[in-house]
């Protein structure tokens, strides 16, 4: 009983701060103000999402150019699938990249136990920074005369066009969300005992099976947390493709920011928002469930 | 086995020493399986190994005995190689195997913790050597996981995941998984550390009759003396890193080579004596006759284990003192006689009384005479007591 009333501050932190603004959210998408300033139900922020007066072709990844179909959809569902192709490609670059540091990382806290491990602590610092001044820093550095297009002159190579495309958003992807792949793995591969990679090893395991028999399955919870923790703020964000995509860039993130702060429409903007949100959690949530079907033999005991 | 019982005295033959550096070349033969040569092993600073010999015959139980930090482990892990010695050599049926990695190796492995894969279940962490192989079909892999598994009786246990099974379903799993590899030599790590005490003791029945029907060559570590005496064939007692003594369980228990070992495997009195000539000693002022010739000093230590004490009425010729304690220990009692010099752990079947006046009695053969040496309790002799000077032992591993 006791836990229970310790409980109470934050059932009414998460009631005041979560649920009270979900729902003004939802309450803001099936509303609008008539020109009296009246309150009324209205579908119309959902119908504009889905308004078929404005189609573009849909090329997800490149599709439509590749099987050469040419399908229109409502310039929002471009949108989301743009947003969709952009944060798919960041999570995975993540995670290829990701997963060897967090590999390597391992070891070397594994060879120091007990010791804070200096190398883990460089990949986290950036962290600490300011995520918009991290990102100015990018523009500086991959502008067309900025500082890695300048050295690259000098090698008589370029000008590139670095940033305001697809390139400099995913690169700011990557490199803004690479540290919450790197920790989830990091932090399940240090607890994968040695006595099993041995154990594996006894058993007659070189050490690629030893990797792809035990290590790599041991380590899918950690993978799975990282593309959760990657995937999400890069399907949401709008500060990386507003900054990288030098504002000519529409994402999901971009959209929904426009509808509220250039638009002023909170009836569209709310009813983006909720479909984002529905997106975002289904595929969370399809996430868990391999998650859990991978944790049942007791990894995360 | 019949030569090998055969065989007496092989202490006194087999233990390594620098004095018989051509012991090896005379003796290397294919009842050798394991030949572990003059094996060094430092952990920085800290020299583990020294100076390791001994060798390992086809299908023998051979135990790595000794208190935590003696370096058994390590030598354990020297033979499955996850550890490579810094001198010495190892070989397997008489060729080197520093070379090879552990996973060629022919030799398996089961861990202490059991090392099970949490992410597999039962059938799949016995077929995960089979299956590394590729050589196997999957009738085939699907026949021997379910033969190993009959053999640790675990049959229809296949689909449970290894957090459901209890600390003795995971020891026979690990077992499982080693054996349905066929290895030559099993090497076992504490594998009974983690039981509670009934469990380990029936374990170490069911170990010790694996090992006879299988005809496998069990190479066995543990801290635990009496778990060394009941299952083994061999024993190599180990301290800081050096063998003290090689030889049968009857070898060690009997004619310990120093007073580590005496005081390690059960319970004794070891006292000062004096020997001025062969066949006789004089303990705590009185002259005992006894079967061990002069070890060459006249200074020895003398273990008279606590079973072979019988108490008497004293008389002048013998060495008497004062019942201090009696404790009832169900077949016997303890008690403990304090003496001018000496206090005594004497276990009987009859009780003397607390406070009365006994003698000491003892037969020539029951006295063991050792030679001086490092380990001899110095002036202050002491009633061993395996809680107190091996805390890592539980209190169920005592007798």
């Amino acid at each position: 009983m006791k836990m229970r009333r310790l409980a109470y501050p934050y059932v009414l932190w998460m009631a005041v701060f979560t649920v009270a603004p979900l729902m003004l959210v939802a309450f803001y998408a099936l509303t609008a103000y008539d020109a009296d300033g009246r309150l009324f139900f209205t579908l119309q922020g959902l119908r504009n999402v889905f308004a078929t007066d404005n189609t573009v072709a849909f090329n997800l990844f490149g599709l439509a150019d590749l099987f050469g179909f040419n399908l229109q959809v409502p310039i929002y569902i471009n949108v989301f699938a743009k947003s969709l192709e952009i944060a798919l490609i960041s999570t995975v670059v993540c995670l290829l990249v990701g997963y060897p540091a967090a590999y390597i990382l391992a070891q070397h806290s594994r060879k120091r136990r007990g010791q804070s491990n200096f190398w883990l602590f460089l990949f986290i610092m950036p962290m600490w920074m300011n995520a918009l001044l991290r990102t100015y820093a990018w523009l500086a550095l991959l502008e067309p005369m900025g500082i890695v297009n300048t050295v690259l002159g000098y090698l008589g190579i370029g000008p590139f066009q670095f940033i305001y495309n697809d390139f400099g958003i995913g690169l700011g992807m990557v490199y803004n969300y690479l540290p919450f792949m790197v920790l989830p793995i990091h932090s399940v591969l240090v607890k994968i005992s040695p006595s099993l990679i041995e154990a594996a090893e006894d058993l007659g395991a070189d050490s690629t099976r030893t990797f792809l028999r035990v290590t790599f399955p041991l380590s899918l919870p950690g993978i799975l947390s990282g593309i959760n923790m990657v995937f999400m703020p890069a399907m949401t964000t709008f500060l990386i493709p507003d900054l990288l995509g030098g504002g000519r860039y529409l994402l999901i993130g971009n959209a929904i920011e426009r509808q509220f702060m250039v638009s002023r429409d909170m009836t569209t903007g709310s009813a983006l928002s909720i479909l984002l949100m529905i997106f975002v959690l289904a595929s969370m949530r399809i996430l868990t469930k391999y998650e859990q079907e991978s944790s049942e033999g007791g990894l995360l005991a | 086995m019949k030569n090998y019982f055969g065989k007496n005295k092989r202490k006194s033959v087999d233990v390594p020493s620098a004095t018989s550096p051509n012991r090896l070349g005379n003796q290397t033969g294919p009842s050798h399986i394991i030949e572990v040569i003059g094996v060094n092993k430092y952990f920085g600073e800290a020299h583990v190994l020294k100076d390791i010999t001994f060798y390992i015959r086809n299908n023998e139980f051979i135990t790595l005995l000794g208190p935590s930090g003696c370096g058994k482990s390590t030598t354990l892990r020297i033979l499955a190689g996850f550890e490579q010695p810094d001198s010495g050599d190892v070989f397997f049926e008489g060729k080197t195997i520093l070379n090879t990695p552990p996973h060629q190796r022919k030799l398996n492995t089961v861990f202490q913790r059991y090392a099970l894969f949490p992410h597999l279940n039962v059938y799949d962490n016995v077929a995960f050597g089979l299956s590394i192989q590729r050589k196997l079909s999957r009738a085939e892999i699907r026949t021997r996981v379910e033969q190993a598994l009959r053999q640790v009786n675990l049959e229809g246990y296949g689909k449970r995941w290894v957090d459901q099974l209890s600390g003795g379903q995971m020891q026979r799993v690990a077992i499982a998984r080693a054996l349905v590899l066929k290895p030559q030599i099993l090497l076992l790590d504490e594998p009974l550390g983690a039981l509670d005490l009934k469990m380990r003791k029936e374990m170490q029945i069911e170990l010790k009759n694996m090992q006879r029907s299988l005809g496998i060559t069990f190479v066995y570590v543990t801290h635990d003396q009496e778990e060394a005496l009941t299952m083994s064939d061999t024993i190599i007692v180990m301290k800081e890193g050096v063998i003290q003594q090689i030889g049968r369980p009857t070898d060690i228990y009997n004619e310990p080579e120093n007073a580590f070992v005496a005081d390690f495997i059960g319970e004794s009195n070891i006292l000062p004596g004096r020997m001025t000539r062969d066949f006789e000693v004089e303990i705590a002022g009185h002259s005992f006759v006894c079967v061990d010739p002069r070890p060459g000093s006249d200074d020895v230590d003398v273990v008279i284990r606590p079973e072979d004490v019988r108490l008497e009425a004293p008389t002048e010729n013998s060495i008497s003192g004062v019942v201090s304690s009696v404790v009832f220990k169900g077949v016997h009692y303890e008690m403990l006689i304090e003496t001018d010099q000496h206090e005594w752990l004497v276990q009987s079947t009859e009780k003397a009384n607390e406070g009365s006046h006994v003698g000491l009695a003892f037969d020539p053969d029951e006295i063991h005479i050792m030679k001086k040496s490092e380990h001899s309790p110095d002036r202050q002799p002491t009633v061993p007591d395996g809680d107190a000077k091996f805390p890592e032992q539980s209190p169920e591993d005592d007798w």
